[in-house]
Parts: structure tokens; C-alpha cells; sequence
């Protein structure tokens, strides 16, 4: 505990504020400073949501083929290479959204410590984005009903920046979310003495 | 949901809220319904809008038992959605403003339209449609005794920059352009072109137009060059880019001509002045505006340099400010206009000292890219030479040889030219990037300006082993603030440096 000369004012850290709410819900170090590898679950749920959306751009493709082979004038020498495209195309969204993941997967990661929260994603353009805590603006924690079923959340960081107003880290731990956003906070407070 | 200790109790919106929230909705879905209305032949308008009624109620019956807010001891807590939950914690001592709209059907009811904003985007962090009036009084002494406490912490932290304080400064005048700056200014800057596109767009709206000026054009071409135009290109390919170059050349000459009238009405009678801690933009001849900028909300500053400018010993100021939480008309032309349209080399320290007393850009060490960052650039330009020459092959035949060496030419120029200008330096507890080849540009930024800061690499970086550091602030269209092409080892060291000043300062708008 900090005294600041001027004020009297007695100034807790953040550390020392973490440690003993980390001690009140006993829910174990909060702050690693580690690289964390986001919930295994979420490979699931990448893989869930991209074969919804297979499963409707399989349907959308279909539907075209079946119009422009029953109901238009469309030589029927076309008809073998038009459901040939539109079976490779089909193939080729199955795949990549059940093959994306794992990659992303592999390349996510974040690290929080008591200075911010450090995210790290991509496939061909990786990135590593820092946000230091004292730039939160406010959070979001969002849960889709995909999401919820595998207790999973996102958390959405807002700055006051402009091309990365909103930092998303999705993928982790509902309850996990909700810790991070607590720490993320711009919390100091002053103890009057 | 964990319910913690200092979770409040929750409340939802005022009940007239259904009949606002509906109204809202169906007001999106006029459009359809007058649509469907139109395609139905009118026959089946009243059974459309009895759908798109139900359809508006549903929605706001479900909107409204969705949404719950709650005052948390440091934050406000905005919980929607059912399906698709979110929870937002917006902190007291980050909010901006709390506006309330209240229309008559509003103050029929008792209630307002509250919207919660911080500095974070344009769009309010929450709006509240609608909520009682004594809501609204207990959410701004909330939000007024959270942000007291965090005034005071505040205070206790380190203070901010060193920027002069004195209220009873007179105005003084920092810079005014005569018609003879303005006239370098015009054609350095080079408006002209988007005068061209504009006109262009008008002409070709009338044919008569068109063809006059068209047929004028040719009329005044010397022979041989509307002979060859004429010719067609299969025949005289040479005197036809001959033509093109003597066309082009002209419409340049016009095109910085008219960027300098342009330049000379706009600008005219140019004057920046400094009043206590704000700077005043006056300038226009027809349309005479007034722009000002508060110095403290200066995020990024930067340094223009074109190759006339250097020429000629000058440079084109420009600053960014924090555009999100204020909606003033006046800044925001301010963040398009240029702080300095044209300085004097020699004048610019000074101006620089008035916007950041410290601030020194001369004898700054500029830390260089990657060796190989000109190497990447050329292979960059590579393909879209072969791209665009084996375009032009069929049309020019042989003389597309000319078009790609001149191409390549630029191109190595441009590598070589921009790769030696890219750096960053560190001012002091500031950051700063240089970049461009003909079009040179430094951008300074403190510390406490950055918001977050990125490390990335793309596919090509990876192979190369290089990295590009960016960061972010909330000046508005703020120019590259990037370092890209960078040793990776050199980036992440960068990065973190970056990363670490911005926790170390506190943040000020």
C-alpha cells in the first residue's frame, strides 16, 4: 500500500486488490502472465458454426444448380460440369471451414497481466495486439447460443483508438471472460485515510 | 452469471418503452411495406402491415424484457439480448456524456431518450429508450459520484503533460499565408485533380458538353498528332503515345493551374492563431472558415513533405485530434484541413514547440528497416509490371518493352527512395515514423496518445523474416502510424517498448 505524500490518500495496487479478491472467491491465480491457449472447446465450436454455414452455402449452391438445370434454357452439355463446379465449390467450403479452425486454433493465444492483456491470432497475417489496461474504455462479454451450449464467451475490448476500437477475443471460458473482464477494468480506487 | 458481492439490483426500462421501441421498428419497416404494399397491388396492404405490426410488437416486447442495466460500485452494467447475450461494463469515470432526448410523446409519458457515450467510436455505448425522468437523475449522480472518485485518483497519479496554462494569453499569430505561399501551396499540393474528376462528372452528364470540349481538344492538337490518333494504333503506334504524352503533359500543366486558383480561394488570407490553450484556423474567401483545435487533444502530428516542398524549403503541418467524443462541426473540418497548408522549413520548429514544447524532430536518430526491405518492394512492384505489361502486349505490341522498362525504372527508384526514408525514432517520450519516397511524411506521436499497439506479419514477412509494428490512437484519419518491413527481432523489441510506455502513461485525451 502506496501512501501519496500530497493527499494522505492511501493507494491500493491493482496487484495487491487482485490478490486479495483472488483469496475472497478462491478462484486460484487470476494473473498468469503466460501465454494462454484459448479453450479447446472452441476448436469445436469453430468447426460447428463453419459446418452451419456449409451446411447453408451447400443448400445455396444447390438451389442455383437445381434452377438453372430444371428451369432455364441451359444446354444440357453444360449440365456435367455446371454440377461439378458447384460439387467442388461446395467441397472445397466444407473443408476450409472445417480446416481453418485448427489453424487458428494453433496460432491463438493471449497472455493478461496486471499492465493489459495481449492477444495473438492469424493464419497468413499473424498479429500480436496489446492493450494496455489503462486504455480500456469498456468491455463487453457476449455469449451466442453455439457458444453457450459449450460454456463458452467472447470478450470484447473497447479503446478509444481507431482502427482497433474494438479488440475481440473469442473462444474462452465463459467464466474465464467474465475474470478477464473484471481485470481489464480501469479500476483504481482511492482509500481514504 | 457469477453474482458478485457489488452487484446492484437490476432495472429494467420504463414500460412506455414497448410503444417507443415499436415505433422505432416499425419505422424500419415502412419501407418494406410500402414495397410489398406496391408488389401486392395495394390488395394486400392491410394484411402486410398487420404482419409487420405483430412483427414490430414481438420485437419490442422481446427487446424490452432483454434489456437490464444495473449500477455496479465502478461501472454500469447493460445487459441485452437472449439468444445472443452481451454484457457491457462501462466505466463511471469513462463516461463522456449522458444526453436525454425528450420529445412530446416523451414528456406525455414522463420519460426521455438516454443515450450513455464514452470515448470509444461513434456510436453511444448505450441507449436507453426510454426511462423514467428520476431514472435518468439517479444515472447522473451516479455516473457523477463515480467519476468523482476517479478525479481523484486521477490527481493522486502523475500530472499531465506540460502545456501552458495561462487563461489571460493573448492571441497570438503563428502563421499567415500571403498570396505568394498560397500560390506554392496550390501548385505543391495539387487539389487540382479532384476538381478535374468533378468536372468530368459534370460534363459527361450533358453530351453537348463532351463533344464541344472534345472536338476542341482536337482541333488545337498539332497535325501529326491528331493524324496519328486518328491513324489508329495499328499503324502508328509511336506518334499515338506521343500523342498521349503530349495530352497528359498538358492536362497536368492545367490540372496544377487549376490547384492553384483553387488553392488561392480556399486558403486565402490564411491565418493560425494561438489563444490560451486552442488554435484558430481562419481561412476562406468565398466560404470563410473557422476552425479550432484544442491543443491537448492533439493525438498525432505530421510533417508533409512532397518533392516540390523540398525544392522549394518547405513542408505542410498537419494534426489529428480525438474525434470521438465530441460532434463539433468545426473540428471535424479541422481533422481534413491542414494545420500549416504551407511553412517555411525555418519557421517550422517553432510552430512544432507551440503544438509540443518539447517536441525536436531535427538531429532525431531514425531507426532504418530490414536490409532486404527495398528488395521486397521491387518484388512487390514486379508483379504488377508483368501484370500490366502483359495486359497492354496485346494493344501496343512491342511497345510494351518501352512501357515495362520505364516501369521498372520507377520502380527500383521507388524501392530504393522509400526504403531509405522508412524508419522510426524515439523523441524523448514520444514515437515517431517516417515513410514515402516523393511524398515524405514523419508522424509524431506521445506515448499516452497510444491506444493499443501491433505487432504483425504477413505471409511474405514470415519468409523474409520480417515484422511490421503499427499503433493506434484516437486521432481521426491519423497517417500510418506503422513501421513495416523491420528485422522481426527488432520488431518485437519495438513492440514492446511501445507496449510498455503506453502502460506506463497514464491516459489523457
Amino acid at each position: 500500500m502506496k501512501v501519496d505524500e500530497s493527499t494522505g490518500d492511501a493507494r491500493i495496487s491493482i496487484e495487491e486488490e487482485r490478490t486479495l479478491e483472488a483469496a475472497e472467491r478462491d478462484i486460484g491465480p487470476i494473473v498468469s502472465g503466460d501465454w494462454e491457449k484459448h479453450d479447446p472447446r472452441y476448436l469445436t465450436l469453430e468447426r460447428q458454426a463453419g459446418a452451419l454455414s456449409s451446411l447453408f452455402m451447400t443448400l445455396v449452391l444447390g438451389a442455383i444448380a437445381t434452377i438453372a438445370i430444371m428451369f432455364s434454357e441451359l444446354p444440357a452439355r453444360f449440365h456435367t460440369p455446371l454440377i461439378v463446379v458447384v460439387s467442388v465449390l461446395a467441397a472445397l467450403h466444407i473443408w476450409w471451414k472445417q480446416y481453418r479452425p485448427r489453424r487458428l486454433y494453433e496460432h491463438a493465444s493471449f497472455r493478461v497481466d496486471d499492465d493489459g492483456i495481449e492477444i495473438r491470432r492469424g493464419i497468413l497475417f499473424r498479429s500480436i495486439i496489446s492493450v494496455p489496461r489503462s486504455r480500456v474504455q469498456h468491455t463487453d462479454v457476449s455469449q451466442g447460443p453455439l457458444e453457450r451450449r459449450h460454456g463458452l464467451g467472447t470478450l470484447l475490448i473497447y479503446t478509444a483508438g481507431v482502427s482497433h476500437a474494438v479488440v475481440p477475443l473469442p473462444g474462452i471460458e465463459h467464466e474465464r471472460a467474465i475474470v478477464i473482464r473484471d481485470l481489464l477494468l480501469p479500476r483504481d480506487r482511492v482509500v481514504r485515510t | 452469471m457469477s453474482s458478485g458481492p457489488e452487484e446492484g439490483p437490476e432495472r429494467r426500462l420504463h414500460v412506455a418503452s414497448l410503444l417507443f421501441i415499436g415505433i422505432n421498428r416499425m419505422r424500419e419497416l415502412v419501407f418494406p411495406l410500402i414495397v410489398g404494399g406496391l408488389a401486392s397491388g395495394g390488395r394486400r396492404l392491410a394484411l402486410f402491415a398487420a404482419v409487420i405490426f405483430t412483427f414490430s410488437l414481438l420485437r419490442a416486447v422481446w427487446s424490452f424484457f432483454a434489456y437490464r442495466y444495473r449500477y455496479d460500485e465502478h461501472d454500469l452494467v447493460v445487459r441485452t439480448g437472449l439468444i445472443f447475450r452481451n454484457v457491457r461494463h462501462i466505466p463511471y469515470n469513462r463516461i463522456q456524456n449522458i444526453d436525454a432526448v425528450q420529445n412530446v410523446a416523451h414528456r406525455f409519458f414522463g420519460v426521455a431518450r438516454v443515450q450513455v457515450q464514452t470515448g470509444s467510436g461513434k456510436e453511444p455505448e448505450a441507449t436507453m429508450n426510454v426511462l423514467p425522468l428520476d431514472a435518468l437523475a439517479e444515472m447522473r449522480e451516479r455516473v457523477l459520484v463515480g467519476r468523482a472518485d476517479a478525479a481523484a485518483a486521477f490527481e493522486a497519479g502523475p500530472t499531465l503533460a506540460p502545456i501552458a496554462t495561462a487563461a489571460t494569453v493573448p492571441s497570438t499569430t503563428l502563421l499567415h499565408l500571403g498570396p505568394r505561399e498560397l500560390l506554392l501551396a496550390g501548385l505543391i499540393e495539387n487539389r487540382g485533380m479532384a476538381l478535374i474528376v468533378a468536372a468530368l462528372g459534370a460534363i459527361t452528364q450533358i453530351d453537348f458538353l463532351e463533344e464541344l470540349v472534345l472536338r476542341r481538344i482536337e482541333d488545337r492538337l498539332p497535325d501529326w498528332v491528331s493524324d496519328g490518333w486518328r491513324a489508329g494504333l495499328d499503324e502508328n503506334v509511336g506518334a499515338v503515345l506521343l500523342g498521349v504524352g503530349v495530352l497528359v503533359l498538358f492536362a497536368l500543366l492545367f490540372v496544377r493551374v487549376l490547384s492553384t486558383v483553387w488553392a488561392l480561394i480556399r486558403l486565402h488570407d490564411y491565418t493560425l492563431t494561438r489563444q490560451g490553450d486552442d488554435l484558430r484556423a481562419e481561412y476562406g474567401l468565398f466560404t470563410r472558415v473557422t476552425a479550432t483545435i484544442p491543443i491537448r487533444r492533439i493525438q498525432t502530428i505530421s510533417v508533409h513533405q512532397r518533392i516540390l516542398h523540398r525544392r522549394w524549403s518547405r513542408a505542410a503541418l498537419r494534426v489529428t485530434t480525438a474525434g470521438g467524443g465530441s460532434s463539433n462541426a468545426d473540428g471535424k473540418s479541422a481533422e481534413r484541413e491542414w494545420l500549416a497548408p504551407i511553412i517555411h522549413v525555418e519557421a517550422l520548429p517553432a510552430l512544432l514547440e507551440q503544438l509540443d514544447p518539447s517536441l525536436v524532430l531535427a538531429g532525431a536518430t531514425w531507426e532504418p528497416p530490414h536490409p532486404r526491405a527495398a528488395t521486397r518492394m521491387m518484388r512487390g512492384s514486379a508483379v504488377w509490371i508483368v501484370i500490366l505489361t502483359a495486359g497492354a502486349a496485346p494493344f501496343v505490341g512491342w511497345w510494351a518493352i518501352a512501357i515495362a522498362s520505364v516501369l521498372v525504372v520507377r520502380a527500383v527508384l521507388r524501392a530504393r527512395g522509400h526504403a531509405r526514408n522508412l524508419g522510426f525514432a524515439m523523441l524523448g517520450d514520444r514515437i515517431a515514423f517516417r515513410h514515402g519516397w516523393l511524398h515524405q511524411v514523419i508522424t509524431v506521436a506521445r506515448f499516452e496518445r497510444i491506444q493499443s499497439s501491433m505487432f504483425g506479419q504477413s505471409f511474405f514477412d514470415r519468409r523474409t523474416g520480417m515484422a511490421s509494428v503499427s499503433v493506434d490512437t484516437a486521432g481521426l484519419g491519423a497517417t500510418a502510424l506503422t513501421m513495416p518491413y523491420l528485422p522481426r527481432e527488432d520488431a518485437l523489441t519495438l513492440h514492446g517498448t511501445l507496449a510498455g510506455a503506453a502502460v506506463r502513461t497514464p491516459f489523457t485525451w
